[in-house]
């Protein structure tokens, strides 16, 4: 597990700015996220739908990041042949956009 | 022809004692000369003092209760001949239709004039008459039990020899007076000596002599055994019970309304709603129409196909309560059955809606939720830090180092050429999800 | 385009040829799919040509109403719609209880029409839509299948798609169902979905994440996708066809899906709660794993990597499992629901949901409608199959999944062939394409002009597309290596056996046109509302005995009245007689039926105080015994009776109504069937042969009818109405009164 996390960090380390931005996001939402969970296991799950457009609102968050992340990072360049790092952000903005909508639209 | 005794005669009765409700004014009065122990003019006079207008006719006339279907009398008396059966303007069918009309009805058959109409119309109503000859008999007093302290509260009176009748299951059946428990009925044109207990056709109080009925749409029906009863004070409290001078009460309106007062809406669960009803009874003296004084004793059901709520009505004829927690079409029933009264009936439907959607409590008004709206903005707001600061970070180069935009497609291209032949490995994917 | 060109970029080379020969050849597709939209939707309007434009059948007229509802109350209202014209006296809370998206859809339509100035009524809007979006998805079927093979299997997938009897059955002029939209959602939604996995691009899995949603909001089969996705990236999984962009897709999809899908009311929190949902969300669980374990890969020792993943593979694997059903267990997951189990076993309906059992369309497809419903492309089919396993790249595993899923439950429920048919359409175009690769690859010009005359309307459109074969194989590149691509290339010399072959094929394409005409018209396009009947002499006439009672109905009836009636008709006459109902075909509570069921099962005596329970006023049933009518409620009666005995068991029991182990009526019938409500009412002052039960009737059948009086019978005996008597004035029974007033 330790390994683990060394290899995590060491790759965060030798990534690139924009790739550190994205991992330092992802790790606030994880922290958003566990914070919601915990709160409705202590709390109770009263407002369903709040809790869950909440904690959606950040996993989905979490996956666009990590797309993004995926589609920038050059060694993946094989896979998104169609995608360039520009598209691939504008499209996380499209998907962010939806998501929001939909979180506030759910969360009432 | 039929003889009319002049409204005129209602003038000169200067002390009235008893006003008829304005819908039971028009009285018939069928009789044949058979009669020779009730006096039918004075019987008249006396109704007509009263407030009736009052028509006399004899069977042999063929008077008519039915006029193309419309009903042409409100009260009708029948007082048994010698005729067995009335005629075809006298038909059993006709005088239900009579009172399904609203009309009201008062017959009287005796042992001896015993007409097979009036049998029939018993049966329909579910009790039956004796057959022809069959005598009430009590040899050791005069007393008389009376059932309905509401109709003739009392009664006493040497009834031997008048006709009886037994009642069946029909539960709108009121027996109005009945025989003591010491009495029975027997025909007493057969010998005496042969007598047994199988040639009686009732015994104490199953002999009824007086039978009333009032049906759902409250036309009130009587029958009696015996003249004597439409004398004195028991005749004078039948007639005004039949034509409904007494215990007659209506129902002027329900209503039901909201909080803000709005009547014929539909309500949410939940909300309060005032329920109303506005009950007169008939006062004779007066001749006039007053609240009920008894309207707590009244009862409102609220139902959907099983009651809700049942609740008495205050003393001012209103309740207050709570819708339940339950949409659908509910009832507001009302069903008031005293015997003796009028019956009162209202059904009104109304619905009862789900909450609507927006009537829920928005998230922002719960504490709770709070937590999970700043889940929701603070990646929202984290998403436009990130936005800015990423785009003004340096774009990601070939080899990992950071190069400037122009450059990436020239060198993605490059590396596609590179790594061609693996899998797909090099795939990086969150990788802070371990962490937890 | 790089040197090393993969399939799917084929695909699109002659369209990015920027040339003349491009732009005509654009043109000419543009033709050839318009035409064969206009073809699709044409072909639905024989119900309109020869009945006239009405709704259709039972479900339609609801949502016809629900249209109505919206378009004069508005959205708000409507979500919140308490519809207390139904179900009486439980009514429905409608807005939450149904799908929107076909309501709104064309109220938009209709409003769009209005703005531009055509005063259309929204009536129109309605019978018309289901043909208008059949054209939709044939267009959408042609992208789907162009990115499975090439244009021209594309363009034939369209036309199959618009033509299959299969969805014409539920696509026809007025036939306004939630199935109308859906399909071509369905389509759509495959086809982002295709997309989005090829590309791996988010862009396009939002866009197939809004089309699901979409779906979602218009048809309860939406489960087919939630659970189709996940198959197929579990399935690549499971073929160790991981890669960063099917993370991408399916991730991006079902999060954003998710969410979305939970903004309608009827769907609510299902999806994170359903069992239906589950495997859905298990597969987004298994992604992260396997996307961060092929991360950890690349950054680790193979030896240390495989420990590390076997290890945490089971463990995660056996926790979720157990977490899965102890939630269930302990309520938190809901379980599947009776209609999901009857998938499974067919006979399960039968035994504990006799209500679900009881609807026709519930019931296991016969083979003959396999052939019906999709003619020659059931054999094409499972060509088309085998192809895409040659093929087998991860949009052909889809098609697979899709293929082997959908003929499973096809086979299982006859409504379910209308999910079967667009992947049949798909599937044979791609195997008749690929044959007629092999035999025309070097075609020539000549051919194609020759074909340009137009000869019959749809022949025509055929031999378009063979002229399409013609020239997209022409332009093929030689430096192609996929399978199909490898099919062209064993091109058979001989001129004559190419004609032969390709003629044969175009004999096929215009058979099956002809087919599903035919098919159309003659079994398809009945409203079922009105029915067309022929004499013997060979005359046909209509029957329009609905109508006519439902008509009756609206203008002698109070305007409160309560009709019960089997519930069938809830619809009906809550749509054109415009009149309370107790049941309807949004069969949502047992009880309440089963009620209904019970009240036509026992004796008179029993059921009067149930009917004035119900503040019924009218009872309607319809009865077949005069025209020869099979679908009428005494051969419905069965199910009445078990559905109300598995309810009220001591009451009724359906041995009572057999004699000596049969269903028979009639005279010679057990008690308990000769003194039923519906027996009673379906022959009272009927005499002669009953003709659907083969039965002779006569005066002493039905001696005695007390409780109900006839109101109303149509023309044709088919539709009879009875009032409920009110309780007798004088308190007698009402055999008593009955009998005294029949005097």
């Amino acid at each position: 597990m330790i390994n683990i996390l060394q290899i995590v960090c060491k790759d965060h380390q030798n990534a690139p700015a924009r790739i550190k931005l994205i991992d330092q996001f992802m790790v606030y939402l994880l922290i958003c996220g566990i914070a919601q969970f915990a709160f409705c296991i202590v709390v109770g799950n009263y407002p369903f739908n709040a809790f869950l457009a909440g904690f959606g609102t950040v996993v989905a968050q979490f996956v666009l990041l990590a797309n993004l992340r995926q589609q920038i990072n050059p060694a993946n360049a094989k896979e998104f042949k169609q995608i360039s790092p520009t598209r691939a952000f504008s499209d996380f903005v499209f998907g962010s956009l939806v998501l929001h909508f939909l979180g506030y639209h759910f969360v009432n | 022809m039929v003889s009319r005794l002049l409204t005129i005669l209602l003038a000169l009765c200067a002390s009235v004692l008893a006003i008829p409700p304005p819908e039971s004014q028009r009285v018939l009065i069928v009789h044949d000369e058979a009669n020779s122990d009730l006096d039918v003019q004075s019987l008249g006079a006396d109704l007509v003092s009263r407030g009736y207008n009052v028509d006399v006719a004899q069977f042999t006339q063929h008077p008519q209760l039915l006029h193309f279907g419309e009903r042409v009398y409100d009260n009708v008396l029948i007082l048994s001949g010698k005729l067995k059966a009335f005629g075809k303007t006298l038909r059993a069918a006709d005088f239900l239709q009579h009172m399904k009309l609203g009309g009201n009805l008062l017959m009287l058959s005796t042992p001896k004039h015993n007409p097979s109409t009036v049998r029939e119309v018993a049966d329909q109503l579910g009790f039956t008459v004796a057959p022809k000859g069959v005598e009430y008999a009590n040899d050791f007093n005069n007393d008389l039990v009376a059932h309905q302290a509401y109709i003739i509260p009392e009664a006493s009176g040497d009834l031997n020899g008048a006709s009886v009748a037994k009642l069946g299951d029909n539960e709108l059946l009121l027996p109005l007076i009945s025989g003591a428990p010491t009495s029975y009925s027997f025909n007493r044109m057969k010998q005496a000596a042969n007598t047994t207990v199988s040639d009686v056709f009732a015994l104490g109080e199953d002999n009824t002599l007086a039978v009333g009925l009032q049906t759902l749409s409250n036309s009130r029906f009587a029958w009696i055994g015996s003249p004597e009863l439409l004398k004195g004070e028991i005749g004078n409290k039948l007639t005004s019970w039949v034509f409904k001078e007494m215990n007659n009460l209506r129902l002027v309106k329900a209503t039901h309304v909201n909080e803000l007062g709005e009547s014929d809406v539909f309500y949410q669960v939940n909300e309060p709603v005032v329920y109303c009803a506005q009950v007169e009874e008939w006062d004779p003296k007066d001749g006039k129409w007053y609240a009920y004084l008894y309207r707590d004793e009244i009862q409102l059901e609220l139902r959907m196909l099983d009651p809700y709520y049942r609740l008495n009505l205050k003393r001012t004829g209103c309740i207050a309560f709570n819708m339940p927690d339950q949409y659908g079409m509910f009832t507001f029933h009302l069903d008031y059955k005293t015997p003796g009264f009028s019956f009162l009936k209202d059904d009104q439907i109304v619905t009862v809606l789900q909450r609507s959607n927006d009537a829920w409590d928005r998230s922002w008004t719960i504490t709770n939720s709070w937590v999970y709206l700043g889940g929701v903005t603070t990646s929202v707001m984290g998403f436009m830090a990130f936005v800015v600061l990423y785009l003004a970070a340096p774009s990601v180069g070939t080899d990992g180092t950071e190069s400037t935009d122009g450059k990436v497609e020239k060198a993605s291209s490059q590396t596609k050429k590179a790594e061609s032949s693996s899998a797909s490995t090099g795939t990086k994917s969150e990788p802070k999800k371990k962490k937890s | 385009m790089s040197a090393e060109t993969t399939p799917l970029q084929t695909a699109v080379l002659p369209e990015k040829r920027g040339t003349k020969h491009g732009k005509l050849l654009r043109v000419i597709k543009f033709i050839i799919l318009s035409s064969i939209a206009a073809a699709a939707v044409s072909m639905r309007l024989y119900s309109v040509l020869r009945f006239e434009s009405i709704i259709h059948e039972y479900d339609p007229w609801f949502n016809f109403r629900a249209t109505k509802y919206l378009s004069e109350h508005g959205y708000q209202k409507f979500l919140n719609w308490f519809d207390n014209r139904s179900w009486y006296p439980l009514g429905r809370v409608t807005g939450g209880t149904l799908f929107p998206g076909l309501m709104v859809t064309s109220n938009i339509v209709h409003k769009l029409l209005l703005f531009l100035g055509l005063p259309v009524d929204i009536r129109e809007v309605c019978v018309l839509f289901a043909p208008a979006f059949s054209g939709l998805t044939a267009y959408f079927t042609y992208l789907l299948t162009r990115e499975m093979k090439d244009d021209v299997s594309g363009m034939l997938a369209a036309l199959f798609v618009g033509m299959a009897p299969g969805y014409i059955s539920r696509s026809v002029a007025g036939s306004y169902d939630n199935e109308a939209i859906s399909i071509t959602l369905l389509m759509a939604t495959f086809y982002f979905w295709i997309k989005a996995v090829k590309i791996g691009s988010v862009l396009y899995a939002s866009i197939c994440a809004l089309s699901y949603f979409y779906m979602v909001s218009a048809w309860g089969g939406y489960v087919f996708i939630t659970n189709m996705i996940p198959l197929h990236v579990f399935v690549l999984l499971l073929m160790g066809r991981y890669h960063a962009r099917l993370y991408t897709a399916y991730c991006t999809w079902y999060s954003l899906g998710t969410l979305a899908s939970m903004q309608i009311p009827f769907v609510g929190t299902l999806p994170v709660k359903g069992s239906e949902h589950m495997s859905a969300l298990g597969v987004f669980g298994l992604l992260q794993i396997v996307a961060f374990a092929s991360f950890l890969k690349s950054k680790v020792t193979p030896k240390q990597f495989k420990l590390t993943v076997i290890t945490s593979t089971v463990a995660i694997i056996a926790l979720s499992a157990f977490g899965l059903v102890a939630l269930t267990y302990a309520g938190i997951v809901l379980p599947w629901t009776g209609r999901f189990y009857s998938l499974w076993d067919t006979n399960y309906a039968k035994i504990h949901i006799p209500i679900i059992a009881s609807v026709s369309e519930h019931q296991p497809t016969p083979w003959t409608s396999f052939f019906m419903d999709l003619s020659v492309l059931t054999w094409f089919f499972p060509v088309g199959v085998y192809l895409a396993i040659q093929e087998l790249r991860d949009e052909h595993v889809f098609l697979i999944v899709y293929a082997v899923f959908a003929s499973y439950f096809s086979g299982v429920m006859v409504r379910l062939v209308l999910t079967l048919t667009p992947i049949v359409a798909v599937c044979s175009a791609i195997a008749i394409s690929a044959l007629l690769d092999v035999y025309n690859t070097s075609g020539s010009e000549k051919e194609t002009v020759d074909t340009n005359t137009p000869i019959a309307e749809k022949s025509d459109k055929t031999t378009k597309s063979k002229a399409k074969v013609t020239k997209v194989n022409d332009d093929a590149k030689p430096d192609q290596v996929s399978f199909f691509d490898s099919l062209g290339r064993k091109t058979v010399g001989s001129t004559l056996s190419r004609i032969l072959a390709v003629s044969s094929f175009a004999l096929y394409i215009i058979m099956f046109v002809k087919q599903s005409d035919y098919v159309t018209e003659s079994a398809y396009s009945s409203p079922s509302v009105v029915l067309s009947s022929s004499s013997p002499d060979g005359q046909t006439f209509l029957i329009d005995d609905f109508r006519e009672a439902y008509y009756w109905l609206r203008m002698n009836t109070d305007e409160d009245a309560k009709i019960l009636s089997w519930w069938d008709y809830g619809y009906q006459i809550g749509g054109m007689a415009d009149r309370t109902t107790l049941v309807d075909n949004n069969t949502w509570n047992n009880t309440h039926i089963g009620m209904v069921g019970r009240i036509m099962s026992v004796d008179e005596d029993r059921a009067y105080p149930l009917l004035l329970q119900h503040d019924v006023d009218y009872i309607l049933i319809i009865f077949g015994g005069a025209i020869n009518f099979n679908g009428d409620d005494l051969n419905k009666f069965l199910w009445m009776i078990r559905i109300s005995g598995g309810i009220w068991p001591e009451e009724v029991k359906e041995s009572d109504y057999y004699t000596n182990g049969y269903y028979q009526v009639g005279s010679d019938s057990s008690d308990a069937m000769r003194n039923s409500l519906l027996h009673k009412m379906s022959f009272w002052r009927f005499q002669g042969m009953d003709r659907p039960r083969r039965v002779k009737i006569d005066a002493n059948t039905v001696p005695s009818l007390d409780i109900v009086e006839e109101a109303y019978t149509s023309a044709n005996w088919m539709v009879r109405i009875y009032r409920v008597k009110k309780p007798d004035e004088f308190g007698r029974d009402l055999h008593k009164a009955t009998a005294f007033d029949n005097k």
